[in-house]
């Protein structure tokens, strides 16, 4: 079956550019139209057509696509959009994404194919050029916690790499100097922003502040406990502890007291998220605030604009910024001769 | 594993022909078709499934109603649910918040019979027995966790809580502690009556009693344990072990009694219940009452399901009879009793 992605290469055009041609946007030039239609005569592209004709005879529903059910944040942010849903009066369908960007996006299509004019994504597995395709063939696709440069007008994002400086501005204004972090081994975008954050701002606050250690591990609480177990069999000295987020923190916290090493006396620690496991944390977890209501509100209205058959307005808010909530895990490096962890 | 375009060109026809006849389009003539389908069976060919699980008639949807979705236990609960309605394929879930009333609770339960679910995983705390019995009327594929209807049995999956409550009292009786306080839920619901009854019992065995001062109710959460925690400390009671309704109060115990520079258990020995997740990881580590409620809810998930699928027709009650009933519970000793 052509793709969206075929048509864009034979015209020579993005995918964008096929979208609006699609679409039956009026903002593309003559030419490149009729080169796009020919391309699409080529090779038998089918745009969605079907559920095109089917959302027309149903009534407005919008569709939202999580990960899974069993997590707060999820439940969170299904609660918030469709607060949304019911406040504008409009019909609400979720639907489960599940582990694999296969599902994801069968979970999405899923969406569509019921009826959906509009679909929230929030996709942890699909490549960005995977999703740069959907987003180009799904014209009211909004994604949630993703950033597409192509498509930006349509994400609503964490800004996962500021959120990590701030982990270690929080750390350095307590004077710590001798850092050490855990990061989530998953190959997906939060990792890879925070810890980008987290080198971003130690070479800013330069002196003799530096990453001492470094280890991965999955995202839960034994994963944390293992990478600082990891991270402690290597003997390294250092007094803040720069987490992936609150569940492997209290992994991590585990394994620190089962080395004797206290918190936030000897080390003090920073996760991410202020989820449930931050507030059940002993000690209580200093994080980051998800601001997942927010973003949830936003991806709501943009769904809904592009639904009404407009363009996103400028008032959008995109990017969102986490907030530091501080709680008993953090500590003055002042005495760190005598603490911290060797 | 094959894709379009390889059938395609082992067939030698275009791509868009081999979608057609996966689609079985009439602009196909019969003869290529029968040759596209027998190069798609001899590939095992399978079409990227999304246009194929769109919900139709006699795909089940299925409905479970916890208290609130921001805690760690009805979390542990619905990703019971879920496991089994994704590996069962083509089985809608749907997500609803009981509240802390028999209003509210009654209203997510209504809610969900109108949108037209076929069958409920309900986690009901306020509603009595009656109303519960009503909605089985309405609809027959409920199963509830943690209520024991005796009109219901064949819908009800339950842990014996008076039974949780007298392991967690003897595990601090075996441990020498024996001036016994309690953090109980302030909320009046079953559980936390059939606990403290557990509780109870063993120390009228020992000779005991369990004033009403011992007993400190708050709201069953974290925040809850700690204001609990912070009064029985105020009250001076002489205190040097607690049983805590359930493992969020019982953390919230450990971080009140950290904050107050006194060590658990040396000072005081802490018993929680439900073994969340986060208890094995907690500083000091939490004894607790075992709750197996994920493998619970795939029990009930399972009972539900069959009782949908099985509509039309066979005895279903002998089917489901083997997932549902009581639980037993154990203790799970960790750091937070004994030194």
């Amino acid at each position: 079956m052509a793709t969206i992605k075929d048509v864009a290469e034979l015209a020579g055009v993005s995918q964008a550019t096929v979208s609006r041609v699609v679409n039956g946007n009026s903002e593309v030039k003559a030419g490149t139209r009729s080169r796009v239609l020919k391309a699409i005569e080529d090779l038998g592209y089918q745009p969605n057509r079907a559920a095109q004709q089917l959302a027309k005879s149903r009534e407005l529903s919008l569709g939202l696509v999580v990960a899974t059910f069993s997590e707060p944040f999820f439940l969170s942010l299904t609660a918030s959009v469709g607060d949304v849903c019911q406040q504008v009066g409009i019909n609400f369908v979720t639907s489960i994404g599940g582990q694999v960007g296969e599902s994801e996006e069968r979970a999405m299509r899923t969406l569509w194919d019921n009826g959906c004019r509009a679909v929230i994504f929030h996709s942890k597995y699909l490549s960005d050029e995977r999703l740069t395709e959907l987003c180009a063939e799904f014209s009211n696709l909004v994604l949630i916690n993703r950033f597409l440069p192509e498509f930006e007008e349509r994400c609503v994002w964490l800004d996962n790499k500021y959120g990590g400086e701030k982990m270690v501005k929080r750390l350095s204004r307590e004077g710590h100097a001798a850092f050490a972090s855990i990061n989530s081994e998953f190959a997906n975008d939060d990792p890879h922003a925070r810890a980008e954050g987290w080198e971003s701002a130690l070479s800013t606050e330069g002196g003799d502040t530096r990453l001492v250690a470094e280890a991965y591990g999955e995202p839960t609480l034994e994963g944390g406990y293992s990478a600082m177990s990891d991270l402690l069999a290597r003997n390294t000295r250092f007094s803040a502890l720069l987490v992936y987020d609150d569940t492997m923190a209290v992994g991590a916290i585990r394994a620190l007291a089962d080395h004797g090493i206290r918190v936030p006396q000897d080390v003090s620690v920073v996760g991410f998220n202020d989820s449930y496991m931050a507030r059940f944390c002993i000690p209580k977890l200093t994080t980051l605030h998800y601001p997942v209501v927010q973003m949830a509100l936003e991806a709501a209205n943009v769904a809904l604009a592009l639904m009404k058959g407009g363009e996103v307005t400028g008032t959008a808010v995109l990017r969102h910024l986490p907030v530091i909530i501080d709680r008993q895990s953090i500590s003055s490096a002042i005495g760190f001769a005598t603490g911290g962890a060797r | 594993m094959k894709n379009i375009r390889e059938i395609a060109n082992l067939a030698g026809v275009s791509r868009a022909t081999v979608s057609r006849v996966l689609n079985d389009s009439p602009a196909v003539n019969e003869e290529t078709r029968a040759h596209v389908r027998k190069i798609i069976q001899e590939h095992n060919y399978r079409p990227n499934l999304h246009a194929r699980q769109i919900t139709s008639e006699g795909n089940p949807v299925v409905g479970v109603v916890v208290a609130t979705t921001q805690d760690p236990f009805f979390s542990e609960l619905v990703s019971g649910v879920e496991q089994v309605c994704l590996a069962r394929e083509n089985v809608a879930l749907l997500v609803s918040e009981g509240g802390d009333s028999a209003e509210t609770e009654r209203a997510a339960i209504s809610n969900f019979l109108a949108r037209g679910c076929d069958g409920l995983i309900v986690h009901t705390k306020y509603l009595p027995d009656e109303e519960l019995q009503r909605f089985v009327k309405r609809l027959p594929n409920i199963v509830f966790i943690n209520r024991e209807v005796p009109e219901l049995l064949n819908h009800c999956l339950w842990l014996d809580n008076f039974q949780g409550g007298v392991l967690a009292a003897e595990a601090l009786i075996a441990a020498g502690r024996r001036r016994i306080s309690v953090i109980g839920a302030l909320e009046t619901i079953v559980d936390s009556e059939d606990r403290l009854a557990g509780v109870r019992s063993v120390m009228r065995r020992e000779g005991l009693t369990l004033e009403e001062r011992n007993v400190f109710r708050e709201l069953s959460s974290v925040e809850g344990g700690r204001i609990a925690m912070r009064r029985l400390l105020s009250a001076a009671v002489d205190c040097d072990g607690v049983v805590a309704f359930n493992d969020a109060m019982a953390i919230g115990a450990l971080q009140t009694i950290a904050d107050n520079g006194l060590a658990a258990p040396q000072d005081i020995s802490v018993v929680g219940f439900d073994n969340l997740k986060i208890s094995a990881f907690t500083v000091p580590s939490l004894s607790t009452i075992d709750y197996p409620v994920e493998t619970m809810a795939k029990r009930a998930t399972n009972a539900v399901l069959d009782m949908i699928l099985k509509k039309r027709g066979t005895d279903v009650v002998e089917l489901v009879a083997d997932e549902l009933g009581s639980v037993e519970p154990t203790l799970i000793k960790r750091e937070s009793i004994v030194s």
